[in-house]
């Protein structure tokens, strides 16, 4: 049994309540024991683990399920976290913002519900990770592609409901998104948009309906439960032509991203395409020990010789072409003359690079395949584990030099490596930072605790929000936003304290709590 | 209807390992008898000999490269009782994780890590196990794996991490190593 209880609850109404939730689902549905609920856990926790330790774990195979649940959280006042597969290491993984929380694990939930060939989408059920759709689509000889996350392992509900991005045209997750069911605190269960019109034709064609048109609020918050959702897919295009460009100085990020700019917005590069610093892309395949052993940020002299050994740039950008051939070469002919500009800029293809494990699983990723290979990064350092910051940026070369400066420098303070990309979507640039810090080293984990913390305010006060977030900072980048008295937080109060009245539904999940109180 | 068993195992279903590195395994017969899937990576000479000098009867055997954590997956659904390697974090990472969910849990850990000339070798185990094991393979200095390799067996019956060792021994990192690996064995819940 774990040592954990939901905040006020005693231990005998836990029992009595975990008893209810076995009634509902099984026993064998209801996790209890350490050893399972510790895979509940954020592994990567820079903080002590037990700050977002879940009391239990109960996994639902249905909706009805999903309303029993809820009516036991509601009778005892425990509430739950939801997670669809809980896997982002990098956020908390499948760890509440409270502890004592019971994890409401969807994961079971499995079911692809509909592919539709003709009008390219799917629908699914929130446990339906980037691999079993794109396995599936396989098995029925498809030609409609993915799109996912780089830890394949990831779920398309989960993703997208965090407004997560990939790497092909359909790179922006909820851009995609068509058609909703959410199961609300009260059990009330709610289809959006056309959906909600009896045997709708059109329910995943057409994402908005009549009227107010609410999917949106239900992403990155806790006023329901997800439990279905229509998902566009791409065509498979006739032509994939992958490509990468290494750029020699640091300061190229300037230029890099004023030229990429307007190919961006025309769509000449349609898909999320990524800018990545040298030592993450370094990393895939090298450790920190391999170039330098001493202690603080990886001197100029070790990124230089990385640099060479690798035949890599201080940043690395990864693009592809889709279409026929002549559309390709055509708009390639562009791409190259525009980057050209750019003193040292060198261009790769997959015959010039495909066998390096960083082109290979990049290449994958914006043709829709998922795989897991980022991962490797973890190996920078011994017993590696990250965290991510992610400010977002536009397009524009200025913010991304001054953005970039701004991370390094503060990372270069704590004695940390910058490693982070631009992954550069239509009109916006996700900056992510991701340190990499040792889980054995208590003292890296307090330096990337409070360099993350810090650049949450020194990027807020020079106009920069983050996306998302860790469980240890939503309050803090919540606090971001704050703009006339904190006008959007007390919005998003007043429609928590409608919709979920018992605060029930992952509370603290993006800094919003139950009646405003924090957990 | 879906299992529990699958259930636990569904989230880890066909997962590419970190590409490029490889990892290898192989099916032992545990000498208290039970299964041991041992894993190890591929693309690290230290590695390989931890994989080459496994001293159990090999149940079934499969040196081809395994590119997926389907593999492993089904290892888990089968029922394996036992997961034990040497690999980078990475492939702990994922494979731990994995392993969690699964219900497994960790029964030993060997951190080894080449630092400044050094090998140190940070063993977590029983109490009875970890100062042996981390003497020994200080002791056995480039041949460490091999020493390691014999120990999985005992280690299958370490009563869990709950105490720490460390050993270590001057010796260069080898030129096809991070520097820095882990060694581990999860065991089945209900195997132990």
């Amino acid at each position: 049994m774990s040592d954990v209880l939901p905040e006020g609850i005693s231990p005998s109404d836990f029992g009595d309540a975990v008893g209810e939730l076995k009634h509902v689902v099984g026993a064998n549905w209801v996790f209890v024991d350490a050893a399972h609920v510790h895979a509940y856990y954020d592994y990567f926790a820079m903080r002590d683990p037990a700050l977002h330790a879940p009391s239990a774990a109960v996994a639902p195979r249905t909706v009805e399920e999903i309303q029993k649940i809820l009516a036991v959280a509601q009778k005892y006042r425990i509430p739950v976290w939801t997670v669809s597969t809980g896997r982002n290491l990098a956020y908390g993984t499948a760890a509440p913002r409270k502890p004592g929380c019971i994890v409401l694990d969807l994961k079971r939930m499995k079911r692809i519900l509909e592919v539709n060939e003709k009008h390219a989408y799917a629908v699914v059920e929130p446990g339906v990770n980037y691999f079993d759709l794109y396995n599936e689509l396989q098995r029925r000889g498809s030609k409609l592609w993915i799109d996912c996350a780089a830890p394949g392992w990831g779920g398309v509900v989960g993703n997208l409901m965090d407004r997560g991005v990939g790497y092909t045209p359909y790179g922006e997750h909820f851009l995609s998104q068509c058609g909703m069911q959410v199961v609300l605190a009260d059990g009330t269960v709610v289809d959006t948009a056309l959906g909600s019109q009896p045997g709708s034709a059109a329910a995943h064609n057409y994402r908005y309906g009549r009227g107010p048109w609410v999917d949106g609020m239900f992403t990155m918050a806790n006023f329901g439960v997800v439990t279905k959702l229509g998902i566009h897919l791409m065509p498979e295009p006739p032509g994939y032509r992958p490509y990468m460009i290494t750029l020699p100085r640091e300061e190229d990020i300037q230029p890099f991203t004023d030229l990429l700019q307007p190919l961006k917005l025309a769509m000449v590069i349609p898909n999320a395409a990524v800018t990545v610093e040298l030592i993450l892309e370094a990393a895939i395949k090298v450790s920190r020990a391999q170039y330098y052993t001493g202690k603080g940020p990886l001197p100029d002299s070790a990124r230089r010789k990385m640099m060479s050994d690798l035949g890599i740039g201080q940043w690395n950008f990864y693009g592809a072409l889709y279409g026929p051939e002549a559309v390709m070469d055509n708009n390639w002919k562009l791409i190259h003359d525009t980057f050209s500009q750019i003193k040292g800029a060198r261009f790769y293809f997959e015959k010039d690079r495909g066998s390096e494990p960083s082109f290979m699983y990049r290449s994958k990723l914006m043709q829709g395949i998922p795989n897991l290979t980022e991962f490797s990064f973890l190996n920078w350092v011994p017993d590696g584990a990250h965290v991510g910051f992610s400010p977002m940026a536009a397009v524009d070369g200025k913010t991304a030099l001054e953005q970039y400066r701004l991370v390094r420098d503060r990372a270069h303070e704590a004695g940390l490596d910058y490693l982070g990309e631009y992954i550069v979507g239509w009109r916006d640039m996700h900056h992510v930072f991701v340190p990499v810090f040792s889980r054995s080293d208590e003292d890296e984990k307090r330096r990337v605790y409070q360099v993350v913390t810090r650049l949450i305010r020194e990027a807020a006060q020079q106009g920069y929000g983050e996306y998302r977030t860790h469980l240890d900072f939503m309050d803090e980048v919540a606090g971001t936003y704050d703009w006339n008295h904190g006008a959007l937080a007390k919005l998003n109060q007043r429609l928590k304290d409608t919709l979920d009245p018992s605060g029930i539904l992952s509370p603290g999940k993006s800094g919003i709590w139950p009646g405003g109180r924090q957990g | 209807m879906i299992s529990r068993r699958t259930f636990l195992r569904s989230s880890t279903l066909a997962l590419s390992i970190p590409a490029g590195h490889g990892l290898v395994r192989k099916v032992l017969a545990a000498p208290g008898g039970g299964r041991i899937q041992a894993v190890a990576d591929h693309s690290c000479s230290d590695c390989r000999l931890f994989y080459r000098s496994l001293p159990l009867p090999a149940a079934r055997m499969d040196i081809a490269q395994a590119d997926c954590l389907a593999e492993f997956s089904a290892a888990f659904d089968d029922g394996i009782d036992y997961l034990a390697g040497l690999t980078r974090n990475a492939e702990f990472v994922l494979l731990g994780q994995s392993a969690r969910e699964h219900g497994y849990r960790l029964l030993y850990q060997g951190r080894h890590h080449y630092a400044d000339g050094v090998l140190q070798h940070s063993i977590r185990a029983d109490r009875d196990l970890a100062p042996a094991l981390a003497a020994s393979l200080a002791g056995g200095r480039h041949a460490w794996p091999r020493r390691l390799a014999a120990a999985v067996p005992r280690c299958t019956r370490a009563r869990g991490p709950a105490h720490d060792a460390i050993s270590s021994a001057v010796l260069q990192r080898p030129a096809d190593s991070g520097g820095f690996l882990l060694s581990w064995v999860f065991a089945r819940s209900d195997a132990v």
